[in-house]
């Protein structure tokens, strides 16, 4: 049996042991951090603000304007969660509030298992049936091509449904069954219930959901890659424009992931340029990965605004 | 002397008098009996208490009266339950209306993570039975009918978790009140409260009695004592399975018995009120 000193020690011991595996961590995204700031700083000391809003990307004439990835990255997203938001939120209100727990929890546990389905097998099954749907189904825009942004999205939102439903899940199954009892024990019906009671106390960990899927679709690359066609400079004439949803694009991780990265290596201000898109993307996708963290620890105690 | 179901214990002029009234009501959790041939009839405006050792049955009968049972899978209901005569399984009977009519209060509070204004107006909102602009007003006469008006009036926006227990305990009745039910069914609703807050909830219930009817369940006999006009006594001594083993006015329940069960579980209480434990041995 240990005595309370060597409990202490072995305390102590696991205490410093993770307080230094966590500094390692924290070290290693700072000098990660630290590393993409000084690699990209001659891009950004070459274009300006003009790396940010330039709406064109010609290495060979050095003109790097990352505007049409970063629209192209917004749309996609845009589309994967307008798509996923509604059929995700509303599957986890049919698993948690209608099917029994013995149906649930199978239900459950295979939207799970689709979670982790590699991504380059959806960008195979999006490029075998998607793209051709796509091409097929908006004949009168006259595409080229299925590969689309449009595209991108649908195949994305497919990819982070399993996300957005089974967090969604879990956040209204959190709400205690004795506040659905106390609903339906004032008359309020099973659907009432799970709109007033369930939807409402859970708001804010399905919006949690939606940030962490959110980030899953900005980080995602070699599906987007497959499907997005990959055209540079493509912008809209107007913010309110169709024809570039249903055209060929690019977004950030679909330039970081071809083959241009490798040909930059070869020129610094080149090299910056693609490290300067990487570093943006890992901005977005931090922010809002904090953004999730921060919602989901805040709980407040008037937190169904919604009822 | 102490008949065995209240069906033999209220005089026949009392019939079709009955505001509820259940007939063999039996519930069973797959083949398993929880209750057995539950025959009561409870009159209008009294408080009906069901006492009992625990895990007897009260509150899975309680349950059954307006078919919150339902909600907990599993358990199967057989027999009649009937409300003003009418069966409330009947296909006519929807069950939301009938939870309406009649409410429930939980042995915990149950405060929705809203205002106290919303908590009272949850049911009333959703049943669209009063009018918008009547809704404050409603709101006000549910909670001086839970005597909560004077201590909550400058704060109705506050967030109801803000109330001690027994205040939330009373809003929860504020709110089941505001959707107007003709009967309260209370599963032990002051057991997790403190003193003070138990005497307001029972004088609360005395009050209330003269414009509804009231059902408590209890393990406190001096509450059965001082609130109930009859109860019913819910033993599970026979195989553990719950059944009404007499029933009656509260005095002659609680103070002169010769059933040897209701003398074990009189006994075991720690309420100076019931005297049958020194009158039977």
């Amino acid at each position: 049996m240990l005595s309370l000193r060597n409990a202490a020690r072995h305390w102590t011991w696991t205490r410093l042991a993770s307080f230094a595996f966590t500094l390692l961590a924290v070290a290693f995204l700072g000098l990660m951090l630290g590393l993409f700031v000084w690699q990209s700083l001659p891009a950004w000391k070459h274009a300006g603000l003009g790396y940010i809003t330039g709406k064109t990307w010609y290495f060979r004439q050095q003109e790097f304007g990352a505007l049409a990835m970063i629209y192209g990255t917004f749309v996609v997203s845009a589309v994967a969660l307008l798509l996923a938001a509604p059929v995700g939120v509303g599957a986890a209100l049919f698993t948690a509030e209608v099917l029994p727990n013995r149906w649930r929890l199978p239900v459950k546990a295979a939207v799970e298992l689709l979670a982790g389905v590699p991504s380059v097998v959806y960008g195979l099954l999006g490029i075998l049936f998607l793209r051709n749907w796509v091409y097929d189904g908006l004949e009168s825009f006259d595409l080229l091509s299925g590969d689309t942004l449009l595209t991108a999205g649908i195949l994305l939102a497919v990819m982070i449904l399993p996300t957005v439903m089974t967090l969604s899940d879990d956040a209204l199954r959190a709400v205690p069954a004795t506040q659905r009892r106390a609903a339906r024990g004032l008359g309020l019906t099973r659907a009432e219930t799970a709109i007033l009671v369930g939807f409402a106390q859970s708001w804010r960990g399905m919006l949690t959901a939606l940030l962490l899927a959110l980030g899953r679709a900005l980080g995602e690359t070699i599906a987007v890659f497959l499907v997005v066609g990959r055209r540079d400079n493509a912008l809209p004439e107007s913010f309110y424009s169709i024809p570039p949803l249903v055209e060929a694009g690019q977004t950030l991780t679909s330039k970081l992931g071809g083959s241009e990265t490798n040909i930059a290596y070869g020129d610094p201000l080149h090299w910056a340029a693609i490290v300067g898109l990487a570093l943006f993307l890992l901005s977005i996708v931090a922010g809002i990965s904090w953004a999730g963290a921060r919602l989901m620890r805040r709980k407040e105690e008037c937190d169904a605004p919604l009822a | 002397m102490i008949e065995s179901t209240l069906v033999e214990k209220i005089d026949g002029d009392k019939a079709g008098q009955y505001i509820l009234e259940t007939r063999d009501l039996c519930v069973f959790a797959g083949n398993r009996k929880l209750l057995q041939d539950v025959n009561l009839r409870i009159v209008p405006h009294q408080v009906f208490g069901l006492i009992g050792p625990s895990g007897a049955g009260k509150s899975t009968l309680l349950r059954c009266l307006n078919r919150l049972i339902e909600l907990d899978h599993g358990l199967r209901v057989e027999g009649e339950i009937l409300l003003h005569g009418r069966s409330i399984y009947s296909s006519q009977v929807n069950v939301d209306h009938l939870r309406v009519r009649l409410g429930m209060l939980f042995q915990q509070a149950v405060v929705f993570p809203v205002s106290i204004l919303k908590n009272v107006l949850f049911g009333v909102r959703h049943h669209r039975a009063v009018p918008r602009a009547e809704w404050t007003s409603a709101a006000e006469q549910a909670l001086r009918e839970a005597t909560l008006w004077d201590e909550v009036k400058d704060r109705l926006q506050d967030c109801a978790s803000k109330l001690s227990l027994g205040q939330q305990q009373r809003l929860c009745l504020a709110r089941t009140l505001a959707v107007n039910p003709e009967v309260i069914l209370m599963d032990e609703p002051t057991s997790a409260l403190d003193p003070k807050s138990t005497q307001a909830i029972e004088e609360l219930i005395g009050q209330l009695k003269t414009t509804r009817t009231i059902i408590l369940v209890t393990h406190h006999l001096g509450q059965a004592h001082r609130l109930c006009d009859e109860v019913a006594f819910v033993s599970n001594q026979s195989g553990g399975i719950g059944r009404i083993a007499c029933s009656g006015p509260v005095a002659a329940i609680l103070e002169s018995t010769d059933l040897p069960e209701l003398k074990d579980f009189l006994c075991s209480g720690k309420d100076p009120v019931v005297t049958c434990c020194v009158d039977g041995e």
